[in-house]
């Protein structure tokens, strides 16, 4: 589906939403929740605050929804409250929980159907990256999930994060090489 | 303003300057006003966001640099990693919870339909038009009329819905509503959703959809459209307009308009985020008359004075001169004799500062970029920068520590450090400011293309004055902004240290300040620091009499030596622990810490800015430092 095809789609969904139809809105939640707390997942660094932000998310949206006027994408829109709202629960939170340490109380990583042994060099790479994002500072840790994840272009980055391009271009290159010196030194560590 | 310099291809060097295109490239629009390295263009590349001519460049520098095609391919590797990850799944679907929620909240089901009140929507049409240009072209989604009617309509409906619709999934009432328990002072989710609502609209005005009493707004300020407004309490608003009326009688001068420091007249208050009690003047950025301050800063209030006068009252007590908010750092730690905090030295015609000032250590990551710019932006917000010492010694990063972790050089400071450094590093400065004029400052820094980040503690001083137990993290990278330096100083409102018994009659600015006077209230006396409390130059003793040990020494050793090099130690941050600080053994002074913490504090008397109408013209002399009268 392209994007503006999507957003058509968002369109009338949100269009739906106001004049009174519940079920469209459900239908936008039930589009964007999983790629919503992914992201999440990434900023805020735990699996269940990252569900309740995203359902925090999507009852914010639905209060302000009349006011979304389409200057951009609504996925963009929907992220920028969710990503204030995650800054917000960050700076208050006192102690971050490891996504690995996650996964050893049992929080469910889905499957991508491949054999156990590429899982499991998967699993390694995804433990050496994750290890690798979690070093890194929220602001680049953020902006890289954003971009390599969201594959936001810098026009929607630089709307989500309320920054201006050139910093989104300096700031994007400063987070791609924290992230290649937190991994090569946790290559070193490992070995 | 940056000079453009002649390109250089650089990236791999430590010692780089981020340089700028060569004018004869021309760029795109959006990033013709913002210096960029090859590294970054090289960034921008990789995500096809260049446009031809750059794009054209950028080709060409690979073909004659490999490393760069090999940094090309170190990305997409990354890229490739993260995309890798798995996805976690959801526990649940969540839009049985988000529609339960939205059916039975009131205020949910009330705003879906009226939320856009008739403020907002007067805001709104108040807000100054956006040039033509940035207007919304696309047809209107609807206009402000019909959203309130279509609002209204479909709250109408939920509303029908909810109290007409037999089914109500009783799991779904089982389901945590997220916003039930909010801590108190957590933004109003309307509050945020003003703040996605303003940021979608007009972001580059930084206007939000206001309540009626801001109607006015036209802060161009992201942080103050943005983080502010995320912070703002509804239950401020009525002390904030009981403080506006009160304001006149309470004898709150104005501001003096700077070209550096003039406000918005319609700026977004900063007492929106004010904790209660916090009368506005003292948010606002306004002098007071000597009246208002508290009893041991009324006792004196010092005018600011010029250098001059300075170097005559240092002659009979000698200290470090510190920077003037119009001059460069460099040109004041020259005249450092002594490790002693005297005054802050200003020209008899510099603004007096915005807001009560206070003391903010102030974490800097920066890569690529002399400190000279932070320099350069801090002096034009007025804010005095206490480098300890004679300058900020040479911290190259180091690949090999962790983020965040810089390794003492050993280079020894000289006094003009801080202008001349090139280098990479990291830098803890203790800055003098108003939360105000360092969230300016701040917001100018992140404007800079080339800083990585900041961060700054205005806890870690209230915890050397009580140390709690420590209950946060310190962070890398993060900026924190306004309402972040309230809310944390608003955390320490339970410290027995603040729980004054005394009458509010003083205006204070947080709980940080209010600790501050506190401390100083046993300083009355008009006593001279004691020279043999002066910072030795170099190795001391701990006072193992301190209450500040452990994990607080990284920043005691800011405190104890104040002319010795840093020994930073970031060891807080994401759990490490002390031993992996590389450097050299931290130096400390036998000095009592609170002793040393106090000279600090004498800023922030020296630095209150008397009414015009105290006709005081006594010499600005610095606080006695007492011996610990605990």
């Amino acid at each position: 589906m392209t994007k503006s095809m999507a957003n058509i789609d968002d369109q009338a969904l949100i269009e739906r939403t106001l004049e009174g139809e519940e079920n469209a809105f459900g239908q936008l939640i039930l589009k964007y929740q999983n790629r919503l707390f992914n992201g999440l997942v990434q900023i805020v660094r735990s699996a269940p605050e990252a569900e309740d932000l995203t359902q925090e998310t999507f009852v914010l949206a639905f209060t302000k929804l009349a006011s979304f006027q389409g200057h951009s994408a609504f996925y963009t829109w929907l992220y920028r409250i969710a990503y204030n709202l995650a800054i917000t629960r960050i700076r208050r939170r006192k102690a971050t929980v490891s996504l690995d340490s996650q996964r050893d109380a049992g929080i469910d990583f889905a499957s991508n159907g491949s054999s156990p042994s590429d899982r499991m060099e998967q699993d390694e790479q995804a433990q050496l990256v994750r290890a690798a994002l979690d070093q890194l500072s929220e602001e680049h840790r953020t902006i890289l999930v954003l971009r390599e994840m969201e594959e936001m272009d810098y026009e929607a980055l630089s709307e989500v994060l309320d920054l201006p391009i050139g910093t989104v271009r300096s700031r994007l290159h400063r987070a791609r090489d924290q992230l290649r010196e937190k991994m090569m030194i946790l290559i070193t560590d490992n070995e | 303003m940056r000079k453009w310099q002649p390109f250089l291809v650089s990236f791999d060097s430590p010692l780089a300057c981020p340089t700028p295109f060569p004018l004869l490239f021309p760029l795109s629009k959006r990033t013709m006003s913002e210096p960029h390295s090859i590294e970054q263009l090289l960034s921008a590349y990789f995500d096809g966001e260049l446009n031809q001519e750059e794009r054209a460049f950028v080709e060409n520098e690979i073909a004659q640099n490999p490393s760069l095609r090999t940094r090309l391919g170190q990305w997409k590797e990354q890229r490739n990693a993260i995309r890798a990850i798995p996805p976690i799944k959801l526990s649940n679907d969540l839009s049985i919870g988000v529609l339960a929620q939205i059916r039975q909240h009131p205020l949910t089901a009330k705003a879906a339909g009226a939320f856009i009140s008739e403020d907002s929507l007067t805001s709104s049409r108040n807000a100054t038009s956006l040039p033509e240009d940035k207007r919304h072209t696309k047809p209107s989604f609807r206009g402000r009329n019909r959203i309130a009617a279509a609002g209204s309509l479909a709250g109408l409906v939920l509303l029908a819905l909810f109290l007409f619709n037999p089914f109500r999934p009783q799991q779904d009432l089982a389901q945590t509503s997220p916003g039930e328990n909010r801590p108190s002072g957590e933004p109003n989710q309307f509050e945020l959703a003003e703040v996605a609502d303003a940021h979608s609209s007009e972001r580059s005005a930084g206007r939000l959809a206001a309540q009626g009493d801001r109607s006015a707004m036209g802060s161009t300020s992201r942080a103050d459209a943005d983080d502010l407004r995320i912070a703002s309490a509804p239950e401020s608003r009525p002390l904030i307009e009981a403080l506006l009326r009160a304001r006149a009688p309470l004898g709150i001068l104005p501001v003096q308009a700077t070209p550096a420091t003039e406000l918005a007249p319609d700026a977004p208050s900063l007492a929106s985020i004010a904790p209660p009690g916090i009368p506005m003047g003292a948010i606002e950025g306004e002098s007071f008359s000597a009246n208002e301050l508290p009893p041991v800063a009324a006792m004196q209030m010092p005018h600011r004075k010029s250098n001059e006068h300075l170097a005559a009252d240092d002659s009979a007590a000698p200290g470090r001169r510190l920077p003037s908010p119009n001059s460069s750092v460099a040109s004041e730690s020259s005249h450092a004799t002594d490790n002693h905090i005297v005054a802050a030295p200003t020209s008899t015609t510099a603004a007096p500062p915005i807001g009560v000032q206070q003391i903010f250590v102030v974490d800097f990551r920066i890569q690529d970029q002399p400190l000279a710019v932070v320099s350069e932006i801090f002096s034009r917000n007025q804010i005095d920068i206490l480098t300890p010492g004679n300058g900020p010694s040479k911290i190259p990063f180091s690949s090999q520590a962790p983020s965040g972790h810089a390794a003492m050089s050993g280079e020894s400071k000289t006094a003009n450090a801080l202008q001349h450094r090139s280098s990479v590093g990291t830098e803890a400065l203790f800055v003098v400011a108003s939360p105000k004029q360092l969230s300016r400052a701040m917001d100018e820094l992140s404007a800079q293309a080339d800083i990585a980040g900041f961060q700054v503690n205005s806890e870690l001083l209230t915890q050397m004055l009580n140390p709690p137990p420590r209950t946060q993290t310190h962070q890398a990278g993060k900026v924190l902004r306004m309402d972040d330096l309230i809310a944390q100083s608003a955390q320490h409102s339970t410290n027995p240290l603040l729980r004054n018994s005394e009458p509010p009659q003083f205006d204070l600015t947080n709980p940080l300040r209010r600790a501050m006077a506190q401390q100083l209230r046993p300083f009355e006396r008009n006593q001279r620091p004691s020279l043999a409390n002066r910072a030795p130059s170099n190795h001391r003793e701990h006072s193992s009499d301190s209450p500040l040990n452990g994990e607080q020494d990284s920043l005691d050793q800011l405190i104890y030596a104040p002319s010795v090099e840093l020994n930073w130690n970031y060891s807080h941050e994401k759990g490490l622990s002390g031993d992996s600080f590389k450097g050299e053994e931290p130096t400390k002074l036998s000095i009592d810490p609170e002793q040393a913490l106090r000279q600090y504090l004498l800023l922030i008397r020296v630095q209150a800015v008397p009414a015009e109408s105290s006709g005081q013209s006594a010499p600005l002399a610095p606080a006695p430092v007492e011996p610990n009268q605990k």
